[in-house]
């Protein structure tokens, strides 16, 4: 009778996938490289939440720019008008909430170089550390900044 | 025509290749957790909660069917399951070159050398798909024979 094979069928459907999900959770409660179900974003069941950046030298942040990396300006808008990191997009620290959507729009498993001034100005760190929290997971603190930018004449731009 | 394709030596092969295609497609997922649950998360399609579990259990559909067309038991169930998942595949992957969403497609590898998305693995994911329908069009026409086809 036609239905008990397409009941066949359905009863392995039901089989294959309840042995899947039994493998799949099993597995991920075992393995070190296990997912944290209910982690807004793709998170590891026991990743130590770090949220402290990796800082890099001008040479790094140079090899990061020249392969595309998102840089982002943490500093204010006026300064950024000024002058900024050529292809660098203006992230106000002291204004994250106006520039969220910003954020927003980025995927979060791109490449991101946050800069400042340079010496005296941590606003990098702290802007990495907010992309950090937010689920950004290729983030590095150019804490050498426009400084060192500048210094060597590396790519700049003015403006909006 | 319908005599190769309905040849049991050919669906021999075929469940050899798209089992063997599924099992070696979960590997790297079922090792890279992490980054499969970001390319699924790329997709901007699901909630976190479901792009998680996705990344946890899709791997295990992948390699239990795979493995179950490769030594041709419950074949029936699994080659309805691919065929689901690869319309599911196609659709995920329609809607983001629609929505010009460019992103690693994760189909087979999850890191950085993963395959983008696009024209290419939407083509490759339907004739995986024809190969299943294939497949599922013989053991369909052999019920007739209930009692002597396994």
């Amino acid at each position: 009778m036609a239905l008990n094979r397409y009941l066949k069928v359905g009863v392995e459907i039901v089989f294959l996938l309840l042995i899947a999900l039994v493998l799949g959770f099993t597995y991920n409660s075992v393995t070190s490289s296990g997912l944290a179900i209910f982690s807004p974003h793709p998170k590891l069941r026991n990743g130590a939440d770090v949220f402290e950046p990796t800082q890099i030298d001008l040479k790094e942040a140079f090899s990061l720019f020249s392969s595309g990396a998102v840089f982002l300006d943490a500093r204010e808008p006026d300064e950024y008008y000024l002058g900024h990191i050529y292809g660098s997009k203006n992230l106000p620290y002291e204004e994250l909430d106006k520039y969220s959507s910003i954020l927003d729009s980025l995927p979060k498993d791109i490449v991101v170089v946050t800069y400042c001034d340079g010496q005296g100005c941590d606003l990098s760190i702290h802007l990495a550390q907010e992309l950090l929290k937010r689920g950004f997971r290729k983030v590095y603190a150019f804490y050498a900044g426009w400084n060192a930018w500048t210094n060597v004449d590396y790519p700049v731009d003015v403006g909006q | 025509m319908k005599g190769i394709l309905l040849n049991r030596y050919w669906v021999f092969l075929l469940r050899l290749a798209l089992g063997g295609v599924f099992i070696w497609a979960s590997i790297d997922k079922i090792l890279h957790p992490l980054d499969f649950a970001w390319k699924i998360s790329n997709y901007r399609v699901l909630a976190p909660v479901l792009v998680n579990i996705l990344a946890v259990v899709l791997p295990w559909i992948e390699i239990l069917c795979g493995m179950a067309l490769v030594v041709g038991i419950f074949t029936d169930g699994a080659v309805v399951i691919i065929c689901l998942l690869l319309i599911i595949f196609m659709a995920a992957m329609g809607q983001a070159v629609f929505r010009g969403i460019d992103i690693g497609c994760g189909c087979f590898k999850v890191t950085t050398e993963a395959a983008k998305v696009g024209w290419e693995r939407i083509g490759e994911d339907f004739l995986m798909f024809l190969a299943a329908i294939n497949i599922l069009s013989f053991r369909r026409s052999n019920w007739k024979n209930w009692g002597t086809i396994k």
